[in-house]
């Protein structure tokens, strides 16, 4: 028998440039705060999942070992997830299983990751490319995903201000989020006119280099009608993997497999138009091209349409479809947890809990999330009905 | 049917010291194919693909990027844990309970001959208080060993023993890396690594895969005669600060254990349990290992292989595949002792079946002093 699954509790650090804490006080951070936030204590949680980026990142092998005592992990089920930019919500739906499976109640997820502790992240970034084909072109995200953005570009006519727009509308939105990093009031001006980084990727397209931890707290039908009146319930999950070499896709600007995700999701929640039943989605958009070509992947617009989408305003705060009002990956980047602080900005809409970040009447809340070299796509939805499976 | 996941196709390579004969989605790609060839099955049938791997082993951040191909997972819900290979089992039998599909492939591998693993354990412990003074895995495990032995009174001969079996056992398995005759005196005469860890208390770093289609119930009916059902899973972890530990007993792994035998309806391992396929890390910890599984009391490791019970003759025969003393693919050992007790319980394993196995136990461990523990149990009958 396949349970429901709900989200009664989220966490998170505040996010930044964390030498203050140590990776343990950190995740303890976040940890603490879901407890609290759910009403639960240590005793209540049955397995703990564990995510964390690269290790590389944060210069430790198995980051999860170290964590086993602050993630209340001690002589309990722990199992670690880590699939890149996906791993938050990789984690996420690891715990989805082990509630759905039947075989706990109550389980804690528990994201982390230090960009500080590592001197360069995209040098790490060229070793997710293979050591005898792809790393010598001096590939790492960055330009991997300026070559989507020419590619739309050429194709579609976008502009490098569709692109700014997408900037300043997220550090806008960070303003209202109090664990957010970079926060700002900013113009399409002054994105145009910031470093260039790689053509058309300037530093105000760019996500900040974060440490941070987040924690979710996933529970059964039965548990979560106790534990809160405005569970989030885990109505639709997406995963789909793509080829790993980027030559091998048809194109680069249009993602197939996070198309497939959407798709799966949306038949998972039995939604039909997705554009018309989300009320608010949070997007994984390191860079600013990478939330355009997500939003017409997914489904929220045609092809090459997202110039047009964003022009119109429909991704506004006050918008029809508002995108990030957390302000995104754009404003907050660590790595390891930061598809898991999607699940969680999501899960929060959902339960009205968002505070000054609020959209109105959220029904449905849409996650979407991507990793490795464009290579994986995930799609979660998250209501606050039941699931009618 | 419907909450019952079961095993029903295995593909593992040949082990060895170095496979630079084959590239690693090469490598990958054989025992995937193996497995899914096994169970009758074609990449389209799958629903799932489950990987374990570690960036730091391979290489490669991220690295179940470059798997996706070589294991099946193009354009399909590919998911990969961080733990040993057999973590990835205990995850795809929760995706299939939580009915996220009918059929998965489970893969784990490791090009040990690419890395230091020493290197890489060191980078286990924290930068502050562990990391300085040298620790690794073998120097941890050994001053584990060290501490069993002070405290119980177990000798060297007792854990050589674990060694001569193992090697002696691997003469059976066509995938084993080291198979060799070996006395108790030649243990002792070995090179000692970090006492009391001697060369041959050690295992070998080896390269290789192992994949193993898991479907759910009503699927291993139509797809296999005898599939390998697999009736209890638990897993569990210790705390990471070595002094914080009774490191003379694993305490996580007596918990795991709890979890799968009550899954499984388990209540006397010793009698219920046919053979059992262990995660061995050193000789010594096998010892422990018994305890921890409840084969036998505390502080009678050394007893219970001195009265022969985990020979192959004898009453609970243990890793008759060799082991990890025999074939050490880092990430993947603990997926191949899952591989070789679902070989035991569907009667195929050969000149290493252990006659009439009807329950078997697989086990795996990760970090530092066997911090992370997981067991399973297969049967010939679902649970």
């Amino acid at each position: 028998m396949v349970r429901k699954v709900a989200v009664v509790g989220t966490g998170q650090t505040k996010h930044g440039n964390r030498t203050d804490v140590t990776l343990e006080e950190m995740a303890f951070e976040a940890v603490r705060e879901a407890l609290n936030d759910a009403g639960l204590t240590r005793k209540d949680i049955d397995a703990v999942i564990f995510g964390s980026g690269p290790d590389a990142f944060t210069g430790v092998n198995c980051p999860d070992q170290w964590c086993v005592g602050v993630a209340g992990a001690l002589n309990r089920p722990y199992i670690r997830v880590n699939t890149g930019g996906t791993t938050g919500s990789a984690a996420a739906v690891a715990g989805y299983y082990h509630v759905a499976s039947g075989l706990f109640d109550t389980v804690l997820v528990l994201c982390l990751e230090r960009m500080h502790e590592s001197p360069s992240t995209q040098y790490i970034f060229n070793t997710i490319f293979d050591p005898i084909y792809e790393r010598h072109f001096a590939l790492n995200t960055i330009s991997m995903w300026a070559m989507a953005a020419t590619q739309h570009m050429r194709m579609y006519g976008t502009t490098q201000e569709h692109m700014a727009k997408v900037s300043v509308r997220c550090h806008l939105n960070a303003l209202n989020n109090p664990y957010a990093h970079v926060k700002m009031k900013i113009t399409v001006e002054d994105v145009l006119n910031s470093r260039m980084l790689c053509y058309p990727i300037k530093l105000l397209d760019t996500c900040p280099r974060s440490d941070g931890a987040c924690a979710i707290i996933l529970a059964s039908e039965e548990k979560a009608r106790k534990i809160t009146d405005t569970p989030a319930w885990i109505r639709g999950i997406g995963c789909v993997s793509d080829t790993y070499f980027l030559g091998d896709r048809p194109e680069l600007c249009y993602r197939v497999q996070l198309a497939l995700a959407a798709k799966k999701a949306a038949r998972m929640a039995r939604l039909e138009n997705l554009r018309r039943q989300i009320q608010v989605a949070e997007m994984n958009n390191p860079f600013t091209i990478c939330e355009m070509i997500a939003i017409e992947s997914v489904g929220f617009c045609g092809k090459g349409e997202s110039g047009k989408f964003i022009d119109e305003g429909i991704p506004e705060m006050s918008g029809e479809l508002p995108i990030n009002p957390s302000g995104g990956v754009l404003c907050t980047n660590p790595i390891g947890a930061t598809s898991l602080i999607r699940v969680a900005e999501a899960a929060l809409q959902v339960m009205g809990k968002a505070g000054k970040r609020q959209v109105p009447n959220v029904e449905n809340a849409l996650v979407q999330t991507s990793g490795g070299t464009i290579q994986f796509g995930m799609v979660m939805i998250l209501s606050r009905s039941p699931p009618p499976f | 049917m419907s909450n019952q996941v079961a095993i029903v196709g295995i593909g593992q390579t040949k082990y060895a010291e170095s496979r630079n004969d084959l590239a690693l989605t090469e490598l990958i790609f054989e025992a995937s194919r193996k497995a899914l060839e096994d169970a009758g099955l074609d990449r389209k049938d799958l629903d799932t693909v489950v990987l374990a791997c570690q960036d730091l082993v391979d290489g490669r951040s991220i690295a179940n990027q470059t798997a996706v191909g070589a294991s099946g997972a193009y354009l399909k819900d590919e998911i990969r844990v961080c733990n040993d290979g057999a973590y990835a089992v205990v995850l795809g039998c929760l995706q299939i309970l939580a009915g996220r599909g009918q059929r998965t492939l489970v893969v784990s591998w490791s090009k040990c001959s690419e890395t230091s693993i020493n290197m890489l354990t060191n980078l286990w412990f924290d930068p502050f208080y562990n990391r300085p003074i040298a620790l690794n895995e073998v120097t941890a495990l050994a001053l584990q060993a060290a501490s069993y032995m002070q405290r119980y009174g177990i000798s060297e001969e007792q854990a050589a023993k674990v060694s001569v079996r193992s090697l002696l056992n691997a003469y059976n398995n066509p995938y084993a890396h080291i198979k060799a005759r070996i006395t108790t005196e030649d243990v002792l005469k070995s090179k000692v690594v970090s006492w009391p860890l001697r060369i041959l208390n050690l295992p070998p770093e080896s390269d290789g895969a192992c994949a193993i289609v898991l479907v759910s119930g009503s699927e291993a009916r139509k797809i296999s005669g005898q599939p390998a059902w697999i009736r209890g899973i638990g897993w569990n972890v210790d705390t990471y600060y070595l002094g914080d530990r009774d490191l003379t007993f694993i305490k996580s792994l007596a918990l795991a254990a709890r979890q799968a035998y009550k899954m499984a309806g388990i209540d006397d391992p010793r009698k219920q349990i046919d053979v059992a396929e262990v995660h061995t890390k050193s000789s010594y910890s096998e010892l422990m290992i018994y305890e921890a599984l409840g084969f036998c009391g505390r502080g009678e490791g050394g007893k219970f292989v001195d009265e022969g019970i985990p020979e192959m003759g004898g009453e609970l025969p243990v890793n008759p595949s060799g082991g990890t003393l025999s074939s050490n693919p880092y990430v993947a050992s603990g997926l191949i002792r899952v591989a070789e007790s679902a070989l035991q319980v569907m009667g195929r394993n050969e000149k290493k079946q252990v006659p009439d196995a009807r329950v078997a136990l697989a086990h795996a461990t990760f970090g530092p002093c066997m911090q992370g523990n997981c067991v399973l149990i297969l049967g010939k009958e679902p649970r």
